[in-house]
């Protein structure tokens, strides 16, 4: 097929060679680099506190979605009730009740205390408007802690929805204890 | 000469028949380009497009006369000619192009129109393929190859550098100037570099010049195909097959007709090739003399730079001539054929590239702020585009979500969900007043003085903004006019489909119309009439006559006219006027009037609203006079803003950005109803919170709420009106790139995925909103996630799930 030389032969080999491994390396370094993505390995202790004290700093300056984008990448390697916590005073400075309750939700199931989200939980449930939802999380509240402030609750959400017999009588389980 | 010029009128009259034919294919084309031509409407297609359309069969004729004149000899003109001819007789008896229709015939149509270059292409190679010399020179064609890389790619670097300097006004940052430079560099190298392997394997054959004439060819087909899918289909949601077989044909048919031809062009040569290239190129350089071969292309980059940016389409144009100048400009250099000292070493010169790409990857371009010069720089923008990261698969796959559930196609049957904004609607026994909604189309709040204390020729809605209630803080919920004003009727957002229909159950403000009995007259542009029910209750407002469009000052003394006529009863007034939509600017030739200045300000367009307030004082004051005013609901407020230049944009296309969403909102209740509501001015507010601020202020309540409606702005309670969301959904009317409003407005996230990227304003920090800040990834995947949601809610409202759709499609 060819016409060329054999010196000529050798050489259009090598032509083909050149140009064939520099194409490779500009198709591989220009279509193959993808865009930064974030880190998938556990963060580690120390990035994980510093982390914390970047979403103190953040919240203080007001910036809270950005503090709050940094808590669900901390929960995510930490899923600890403490940055439950973290991540439901969040929502409720953006005023994202139905998220912050979520949260409170979660902080319950796995928090050593779990009554302590109780007065939020219902409060975020009410700022809402699941008012059925804030009736549940008061009535799991009293069953788990009967205290004083819990029955209180309850008998305001009872009062929300319009069960104002369910509500004195929450009262009146108040002034029985 | 004349044989060129033939060819390249043929080429352009089949092209432009078939991208009408695909116009009408898309659903979106269809109903503002082709659909809506007669109406004149600013939105809808231009003039010109519907004259072509109209008085195709007659240039049909003209154009065959082309081809009968051009026949190759000795070629067989029968077969084609009855074919073709009676196709012309069929067209002149019903033309096709005016009675085109949305659906799949009109991309047969489309493909259809490109067999005529096809057979042509074939027929000038197939009849002077023996006249050509099919062998190389031997030449070393790598210098010339490398050289006609480097000079066109440097000289178009260059030459938009100038042109962005002009644009720009100011000379722009060093650094990113240097970067566009290297850009170019490395995309020309590339270039370089793949001519330069197939060069080098068609040398290995006898027939190297016909393999690299063939190559040529296939490469050029290919470009072609990429350029439209990717600027012109994927923009405008065409996606799936249609998305590849259309830009495959195009490139195709393109190639084969411009490599015929360079096989003619090339007939009776005897000096041999140094490469199959020439065949494929010399039809672009068809000058004579070598100066004008240059000159062409920096000619047609200055004209298509300077003259298509204003009417231009987000740049769609104006990257489309980018990449035509880049092909003219090599072909250009490529055809000089500067007699370089032949080095036998083209290693040298693969290395020189590998510099390059070494040298373009060592910059941190993340730390130059490009979005704005490559606004201006327009052959930057694409070798970026080129050359950007390629976006993650998390990121894709949200991209490919947003495309799949907008501009849903026309066949997609999806039934109208009924939006009652109220439990049960009934007529309410509140004194009616008149209302008056002023919907002035692409009008910008910082070009109001009630928003901007700089702009001192709106004094009149100034006064009025002054004496009533402004929304300081107010958006669109959809950037162009397709969803934004439906879903001001709708007081609500909308499935991304123009449109489901029947859209009557939609539309809460004309069933309140309805019930409540009122008298109601429209402007009925090219979007009004798809989606009002007509009835005796809502009659037509007319066009400026003089004008061609819907204008403010004619509809105001249109309006005027009927109050004089029954002002007692009460009357309902919807306008959209159109004196500053930036193609009505364009078609007025930007024209200030004499002696009129407006320092610091788009003048043509801060003109017309200057025209505008007038006409509003002089409404205003006829009401005042009439004893009218107080019993008016009167709304001042825009469909969405524009982009007046900024980062190079004009117009509002499908982009988002802050200054298209951003938009006035000027309330005036009457007095007996305002001291029985409060109201917070400085509260987020939207277009589609208008229908719920009417029903509730004509008594039904309580509204109802959803995260896609509306919500009302003046209420008895602040319980009423409290909002429980933190995001609000935002949308493109024309293409996939949606975005979050957060934080009372305070913050806008976009996902574009038209351009595969994300922008993020944080107007604390940046009130303007005009450049876009650095996002942390971990917000920019929580925003995302939020998207998802959004608009799973939207389409669980209309009950409409893709996946449901394709799988009945499927059955």
């Amino acid at each position: 097929m060819s016409l060329t030389c054999p010196d000529e032969d050798q050489e259009r080999r090598h032509s083909i060679l050149a140009p064939l491994v520099v194409l490779v390396i500009f198709v591989l370094t220009i279509f193959t680099s993808t865009r930064q993505a974030a880190s998938t390995e556990k963060l580690d202790a120390a990035t994980a506190t510093r982390l914390v004290k970047e979403v103190d700093d953040l919240k203080r300056d007001k910036k809270y979605e950005e503090a709050l984008a940094i808590m669900e990448r901390l929960y995510e390697d930490y899923p600890t009730h403490i940055n439950l916590r973290r991540i439901a005073d969040i929502n409720r400075e953006l005023e994202r009740y139905a998220e912050e309750a979520e949260a409170w939700e979660k902080f319950m199931l796995v928090a050593p205390t779990p009554d302590e989200a109780c007065l939020a939980l219902g409060e975020a449930y009410r700022l809402a408007g699941e008012l059925e939802k804030m009736v549940d999380a008061c009535e799991r509240c009293v069953a788990m802690d009967p205290s004083s402030d819990n029955y209180r609750a309850l008998a305001e959400a009872y009062t929300a929805t319009n069960r104002t017999d369910s509500a004195a009588e929450a009262l009146s389980a108040l002034d029985r204890r | 000469m004349t044989l060129v010029v033939s060819r390249f009128a043929i080429l352009f009259f089949f092209l432009m028949t078939s991208v009408y034919c695909m116009l009408a294919y898309v659903p979106f084309a269809y109903t503002h380009l082709i659909a809506s031509t007669e109406v004149n409407n600013p939105e809808s297609g231009p003039a010109w497009l519907a004259a072509f359309a109209r008085i195709h069969p007659l240039i049909y004729i003209p154009a065959l006369g082309l081809i009968w004149v051009t026949w190759p000899q000795n070629r067989n003109r029968r077969t084609f000619f009855s074919i073709y001819g009676l196709l012309g007789l069929v067209l002149l008896i019903r033309p096709v192009l005016s009675n085109l229709q949305l659906g799949p015939m009109s991309l047969a149509y489309a493909v259809f129109f490109l067999t005529p270059l096809i057979w042509i292409g074939v027929l000038d190679y197939r009849a002077h393929r023996e006249e050509v010399p099919w062998f190389a020179s031997g030449t070393h064609a790598h210098p010339r190859l490398f050289f006609s890389a480097l000079a066109s790619g440097l000289g178009v670097a260059v030459l938009y550098a100038l042109i962005a300097l002009i644009r720009q006004g100011r000379a722009p940052d060093f650094s990113i100037v240097t970067f566009s430079f290297i850009s170019h560099a490395v995309i020309f190298a590339g270039i370089f570099v793949l001519l330069h392997l197939i060069h080098a394997i068609a040398t290995r054959f006898e027939t190297s010049v016909w393999i690299e004439f063939v190559a040529g060819g296939v490469m050029l087909a290919i470009l072609i195909a990429a350029t439209i899918r990717q600027h012109v289909l994927h923009p405008i949601s065409v996606h799936g097959l249609a998305a590849i077989f259309y830009p495959a044909s195009v490139g195709t048919a393109v190639a084969i007709f411009l490599a015929g031809f360079g096989t003619r062009l090339h007939a009776g040569r005897v000096k041999p090739f140094d490469s199959g290239l020439d065949m494929v190129l010399r039809p672009l350089v068809s000058a004579r003399r070598a100066p004008f071969r240059v000159i062409v292309p920096a000619v047609l980059a200055v004209v298509l730079s300077t003259t298509t940016r204003f009417f231009d389409w987000n740049f769609m144009i104006q990257k489309l001539a980018v990449v035509v100048v880049w092909v003219l400009a090599f072909a250009a250099v490529y055809s000089l054929n500067f007699a370089l000292a032949p080095m036998r070493r083209p290693v040298v010169f693969l290395a020189v590239a590998l510099v390059f790409l070494a040298g373009f990857k060592a910059i941190d371009a993340e730390n130059l702020s490009l979005d704005d010069y490559a606004g201006h720089d327009i052959s930057f923008r694409v070798a970026r585009e080129l050359l950007e990261p390629t976006p993650l698969a998390a990121e894709l796959s949200l991209y490919k979500l947003l495309a799949t559930y907008t501009n849903i196609p026309h066949a997609v049957k999806i039934d109208p969900v009924e939006i009652n904004l109220v439990r049960e609607l009934v007529p309410t026994v509140a004194e009616k007043p008149h209302v008056f909604i002023f919907v002035i189309d692409s009008l910008r709040k910082d070009y109001l003085g009630a928003y901007n204390p700089r702009v001192t020729f709106t004094p009149n809605l100034d006064a009025f903004a002054r004496e009533n209630i402004t929304m300081k803080n107010a958006f669109t919920r959809y950037g162009a006019t397709g969803l934004s004003q439906p879903s001001i009727w709708a007081g609500a957002m909308l499935l991304h489909k123009q449109y489901v229909m029947p859209f009557y159950p939609m539309n809460a403000l004309q069933r309140l119309i309805d019930v409540e009995g009122y008298d109601g007259y429209t402007a009925y542009d090219a979007i009004l009439r798809m989606i009002l029910k007509r009835s005796e209750r809502l009659g037509e407002l007319s066009e400026n006559p003089q004008k061609g469009y819907f204008e403010f000052c004619h509809s105001t003394r249109e309006i005027m006219a009927k109050l004089e006529n029954s002002p007692d009863r009460p009357q309902f007034f919807y306008i959209q006027p159109q004196n500053i939509h930036i193609s009505v600017i364009n078609r007025e030739k930007q024209s200030v009037p004499p002696g009129e200045k407006y320092p610091g300000f788009f003048e043509p367009y801060a003109a017309r609203i200057k025209t505008i307030d007038h006409c509003f004082g002089e409404f205003v004051a006829f009401l005042k006079a009439k004893g009218l005013y107080d019993k008016s609901i009167i709304v001042v407020t825009s469909d969405h803003g524009d982009a007046l230049g900024e980062g190079g944009r004009w117009g509002h296309a499908y982009t988002i950005f802050p200054e298209i969403l951003r938009i006035p909102l000027i309330f005036r209740i009457p007095p007996a109803m305002r001291e029985k509501v409060s109201w917070d001015p400085d509260e987020i507010a939207f277009t589609i919170d208008i229908t719920p601020s009417i029903y509730y202020l004509l008594g039904h309540r309580p509204i109802e709420k959803h995260r896609i409606f509306g919500r009302p702005l003046f209420t008895e309670t602040p319980e009423e009106r409290r909002i429980r969301q933190d995001h609000w959904l935002v949308a493109s009317s024309y293409g996939p790139v949606y975005g979050l409003l957060s934080r009372n407005g305070e913050k806008l996230y976009i996902a574009d995925g038209v351009s595969f990227k994300e922008y993020y304003f944080d107007f604390n920090r940046d009130p303007e909103g005009t450049t876009a800040a650095r996002l942390p990834t971990e917000m920019k995947e929580r925003y995302d996630r939020i998207l998802r949601q959004e608009i799973a809610v939207l389409n669980e409202f209309y009950r409409f799930n893709r996946e449901d759709e394709r799988r009945r499609a499927a059955r």
